[in-house]
């Protein structure tokens, strides 16, 4: 007898007791899925941004954000499995699905996931549909999807100069993300460009809820708008989570043993990042490219008022990695560190969100005109950088410069055929000019190699000088060209070029 | 007939001998689990118990400026008038707002759950109730337009405390902020 109460005991220890959870009418649950490779921190730090960023009380009910974490496995190895193989995505669902099942506490719930957190995004609204909750009480929110489909056609944004989804999931993952439906052009509109908007990149907070803050807040808004609070079925909480199989255990047995053993073994969260960008360096190598894979210049990723310049400060945008990706690429910056150097192909006016592309397919994404302004209430768009009868250098129709891909000679090792890059005006000007004056003129530029890189700058035939990220002259008015030539350790060299006019 | 007994006994000793040795880890571990659960439980209530008060807030019992080196040389730093805020980040936050006691509430708050991601968080039990604790002083902040990098600032303010935050995150979990009036301290 008394070995079966101490069996009793046992088994009661290893079943662990539901708590009964509500389930309120009013309120809004925000459920934040984070990518992959974000850091802890991060990970908790977008879902607070995102609560930054909401109102607290829409429709005259709270919003609350709660994190749905999604963790990563065997040191970055198991997500990449994950994203290429979404069946192995189960273990962590239901792991999302079970943690939730505490924390939400409103039928009207917005799920929004970011990167590959979409992906689980899609596969939550999927569940939760399919076990106790009306279709009409949830939705879904995407950002920078690598899905091709966002699950009860909710929206998405992805900017077309995200590079982890337009480069890296296009290239390396057999995924087949959603078009980019936002573009450098409405950046360059959105009521939330400041001197610090970051211009490139996969950040959730720097870019979706930086420079298209208004936008995505709005549409996530939108979306709660549209959510009705209809009572479900489930027999506890707001909907009824999975159980602990059998296989779940298991799962969870092997991953607490593998993950720590991979992550102490040194592959790290680097090896994601870095592991494709020594693999393209192998390419690159092998097919005799000179120089580093990072050898390339690199774009300043915020804009800038330069000092003692009024003049029109141009950027070079010649690469595909913002600032940020590239500290992550060189492990200084633990993040989304999955990202090319190729050069940058201009932003593609990518086909509407309801068209089917080549790749992969949309259901029930909602079409939407990249170019057009987003459909949330914004705030008129701030006057253009450059008024048209400003006599200031203006903006270089095309890029004619000698831009080549990769650092010099070798013909490159990049498959990526030569595009020219993205050119970005910057802030304007604080008062024009007087016409037909010398004005000082300022480009900035950023070049980076890993082992060291140094610049000169001339403007038309002056010969070179050192320069280092920036590089000023007084100009008559006329035709001009700027040159910069970036060299390596080993004496690669590459040489951007710009042509303007002062009129 | 012995012989046969002693045959069978030859035959059916390892077998039994495995599961009462299995069995065994089985109580032992059941009683850790037990035993862990229970200070787990505890830890977990401390840290949903732990709350700022009006005295806090006026500042009646505000602690004298500490020895910087002695405060940084260690990730808790120094509580001299027990609070559970860190005297120096507590005094920062009285020299900035002197004048609004409902910054100085909501900021006192957030300052108070972030410290204990350092030092409370031992699993991932116990930095989910941190984080439960953290969203609802974050609800806090908002609902006071204070501003809580500041606050992140002054707390995560060394390379050891650094190091214990991401140590602590190691923990990390899905959450939601815990329910209930976001701010201890409220105003009108």
């Amino acid at each position: 007898m008394r070995c079966h109460f101490r069996i009793i005991f046992v088994i009661g220890l290893l079943f662990p007791f539901f708590a009964e959870a509500s389930c309120f009418e009013k309120g809004y649950t925000v459920v934040f899925a984070n990518g992959i490779l974000n850091s802890k921190i991060e990970a908790l730090e977008n879902s607070k941004e995102l609560q930054d960023k909401l109102p607290a009380i829409f429709n005259n009910e709270p919003i609350v954000v709660k994190l749905a974490y999604n963790q990563s496995h065997l040191a970055g190895i198991g997500d990449l499995v994950e994203a290429n193989f979404p069946v192995f995505d189960d273990y962590d669902l239901n792991t999302i699905l079970m943690q939730m099942h505490a924390d939400v506490t409103t039928r009207k719930v917005l799920l929004v996931g970011h990167s590959q957190g979409s992906v689980y995004a899609n596969k939550i609204y999927e569940y939760l549909v399919a076990h106790g909750v009306p279709a009409q009480d949830v939705a879904v929110y995407a950002v920078a999807t690598p899905a091709s489909y966002v699950a009860g056609g909710g929206k998405y944004i992805t900017y077309t100069l995200d590079d982890i989804i337009s480069l890296f999931v296009k290239k390396y993952t057999w995924l087949h993300p959603l078009p980019a439906n936002v573009t450098f052009s409405d950046l360059l509109n959105s009521p939330d460009l400041t001197t610090d908007t970051v211009v490139q990149g996969h950040s959730f907070i720097d870019i979706y809820l930086g420079g298209f803050g208004t936008r995505t807040v709005g549409d996530m808004q939108g979306a709660m708008a549209q959510l009705a609070s209809a009572e479900g079925t489930a027999k506890d909480g707001c909907f009824d989570p999975p159980g602990k199989t059998l296989a779940y255990r298991a799962q969870r047995v092997t991953l607490a043993v593998a993950d720590p053993v991979v992550g102490t073994a040194g592959a790290g969260l680097q090896l994601a990042g870095k592991g494709v960008a020594v693999a393209a360096n192998a390419t690159k190598a092998a097919a005799g490219a000179v120089g580093s894979f990072f050898s390339s210049l690199i774009p300043k990723p915020r804009t800038q008022n330069l000092p003692g310049s009024f003049g029109v400060v141009k950027a070079i945008y010649g690469s595909s990695v913002s600032e940020k990706d590239l500290q992550e690429l060189l492990g200084t910056n633990q993040g989304s560190a999955v990202v090319l150097a190729a050069p940058q192909t201009p932003p593609p006016a990518p086909a509407p969100a309801s068209k089917q592309t080549s790749k992969g397919e949309v259901r029930g994404a909602e079409t939407q005109k990249p170019e057009t302004a987003p459909a949330i209430p914004v705030a008129p768009p701030p006057p253009p950088p450059i008024p048209e009868d400003t006599p200031l250098i203006p903006a270089p129709p095309a890029i004619t410069g000698g831009y080549t891909p990769g650092f010099g000679g070798g013909g490159g090792g990049d498959s990526t055929p030569a595009q020219p890059p993205e050119t970005v005006a910057d802030t304007p000007p604080p008062a024009p000019p007087q016409p037909s004056e010398p004005m000082t003129i300022t480009y900035t530029f950023t070049a980076y190699d890993e082992n060291g890189v140094s610049t000169v700058c001339s403007f038309d035939d002056a010969p070179p000088v050192p320069c280092e990220g920036t590089y000023s002259q007084l100009l008559d008015p006329g035709p001009h060209t700027f040159a910069v030539t970036a060299t390596d350790l080993v004496g690669n060299q590459r040489t951007e070029t710009r042509h303007f006019t002062i009129r | 007939m012995k012989d046969s007994l002693h045959a069978v006994w030859r035959w059916v000793k390892w077998p039994l001998i495995v599961l009462a040795v299995l069995y065994a880890i089985d109580v032992a571990w059941a009683v850790w689990y037990r035993s862990n659960e229970a200070q787990t439980n505890t830890a977990v209530a401390a840290i949903h118990a732990q709350k700022i008060t009006l005295a806090d807030v006026m500042g009646t019992n505000l602690p004298p400026v500490p020895d910087q080196a002695e405060n940084d040389a260690t990730v808790a730093g120094i509580d001299k008038n027990n609070n559970n805020i860190r005297d120096d980040v507590e005094l920062a936050i009285f020299k900035k707002y002197p004048n609004s006691a409902k910054i100085r509430a909501a900021e006192l708050q957030y300052a108070m759950t972030e410290q204990m991601y350092l030092t409370k968080v031992t699993n991932t039990e116990t930095w989910k109730a941190v984080a439960e604790e953290d969203g609802r002083a974050h609800l806090c902040i908002l609902q006071t337009k204070a501003d809580r990098k500041e606050i992140e600032f002054l707390v995560f303010n060394t390379q050891i405390r650094k190091d214990a935050q991401i140590k602590a995150f190691e923990f990390i979990t899905s959450f939601g902020p815990a329910s209930g009036t976001v701010c201890d301290v409220t105003f009108e």
